[in-house]
């Protein structure tokens, strides 16, 4: 397949415009970065070699012009073990109550901005874990430990919220 | 703990339902579309080589004109912006902001108007502005802001070829009796005209 900036466009925009704007909170900062970010794809596509990448190719460029934005603060995505350490892994098939889950996102903003980002790559752009590993530079098995401990931070901001995760079938 | 009767997708289910991307703006996929349908497919410019090969071969000179009209491109709507200073379009946009937040009301006016961001270059941040407006130049969009001390600058909505990507070491143009320097930028191409006899730092 012959990709194109415009199928570039089509494909992924909303796809990243939405990773932005969990990202940053803010939407004209995610505008203007997601801008740069696609008319930098367009300057590069020829680097881009398999077609199948191109989420994780753009990701990776959005996310090198969000550190750029962000460079001057400490708070980028710093994992701290510590803070993951004690906390439960779900279990497995665990679900919440599906009228609770428009609190979600405001448990997920409750989040470290490390948890945060790994569950969107997971689970906003569906990216395979070798994929999120590549652009967080981590080998497989720390990808999906840290999205295991995540899920469980994500568990604990619910239930701060009020919301109660319940093992097995609800 | 109770049970449901109907069955209920895991968490991990519950989450990609619950982060399912919307939409993005229109106006920033228009303005994303019409910079895409500026640039070549990654095999218009092999074809464009074979192209050119065969018009050396040929013994035209076509190929040499074609390329040094692709490299003034910058210049040639540096002095467009020059003649549009001249020109004086009425301001569609006036700041209501006095100070440096006039930069970010600018900007986010164009959003809206211009279809694109045009943020400030890094070099006028904080720079105070009186207003602007949108300008089409060949097929290029442009948004210009007229700022406080009298000079104004034009924001591409892409890159200009034959423009330094070194805003410390900008392109200069005179046309008109007046000045500009152009410079590309952050996927943006900047002009930035002073009027004749501008005396601040440029």
């Amino acid at each position: 397949m012959d990709l194109t900036s415009e199928s570039l466009v089509e494909a992924h925009l909303d796809a990243v415009y939405a990773y932005a704007r969990a990202k940053l909170r803010q939407e004209d900062l995610a505008r203007e970065l997601v801008q740069r970010t696609f008319l930098k794809a367009f300057e590069k596509l020829s680097q881009l070699r398999d077609a199948l990448a191109a989420r994780g190719w753009l990701l990776s460029i959005l996310r090198h012009e969000i550190a750029m934005e962000f460079r001057a603060s400490a708070r980028f995505e710093v994992w701290d073990d510590e803070a993951f350490e004690n906390l439960p892994g779900p279990e497995v098939d665990e679900t919440v109550d599906p009228s609770l889950l428009a609190a979600l996102p405001a448990a997920l903003d409750r989040l470290p901005e490390a948890a945060r980002s790994i569950l969107l790559l997971r689970y906003q752009q569906e990216l395979p874990y070798d994929q999120i590993g590549s652009l967080l530079d981590l080998p497989l098995g720390t990808v999906q430990s840290r999205i295991h401990r995540a899920k469980a931070a994500l568990k604990a901001a619910m239930a701060e919220e009020g919301i109660s995760v319940k093992g097995g079938v609800v | 703990m109770t049970r449901n009767t109907a069955p209920t997708p895991g968490f991990d289910q519950q989450l990609r339902d619950a982060l399912r991307p919307g939409a993005a703006p229109d106006d920033l996929r228009r303005s994303l579309l019409r910079a895409a349908g500026k640039r070549r497919s990654r095999w218009t410019w092999p074809a464009l080589g074979i192209a050119a090969l065969l018009m050396v071969l040929l013994g035209g000179g076509t190929w040499g004109w074609m390329v040094h009209g692709r490299g003034q491109e910058g210049p040639r709507l540096g002095r467009a912006a020059i003649q549009m200073f001249r020109e004086a379009p009425r301001m569609a946009f006036t700041a209501e902001a006095s100070g440096p937040d006039s930069g970010e009301q600018g900007r986010r006016w164009s959003a809206q108007a211009a279809g694109f961001s045009a943020a400030l270059p890094k070099c006028l941040a904080g720079q105070a502005m009186k207003g602007g407006c949108v300008c089409d130049m060949e097929a290029c969009r442009a948004v210009c802001y007229y700022l406080q001390d009298g000079r104004a600058i034009y924001v591409f909505d892409r890159t200009l070829r034959g423009l330094p990507f070194d805003s410390d070491q900008p392109r200069r143009i005179a046309a008109e009796g007046h000045r500009a320097q152009a410079w590309n930028e952050n996927g943006r191409a900047y002009v930035l005209v002073e009027p004749p006899g501008w005396g601040g730092q440029g």
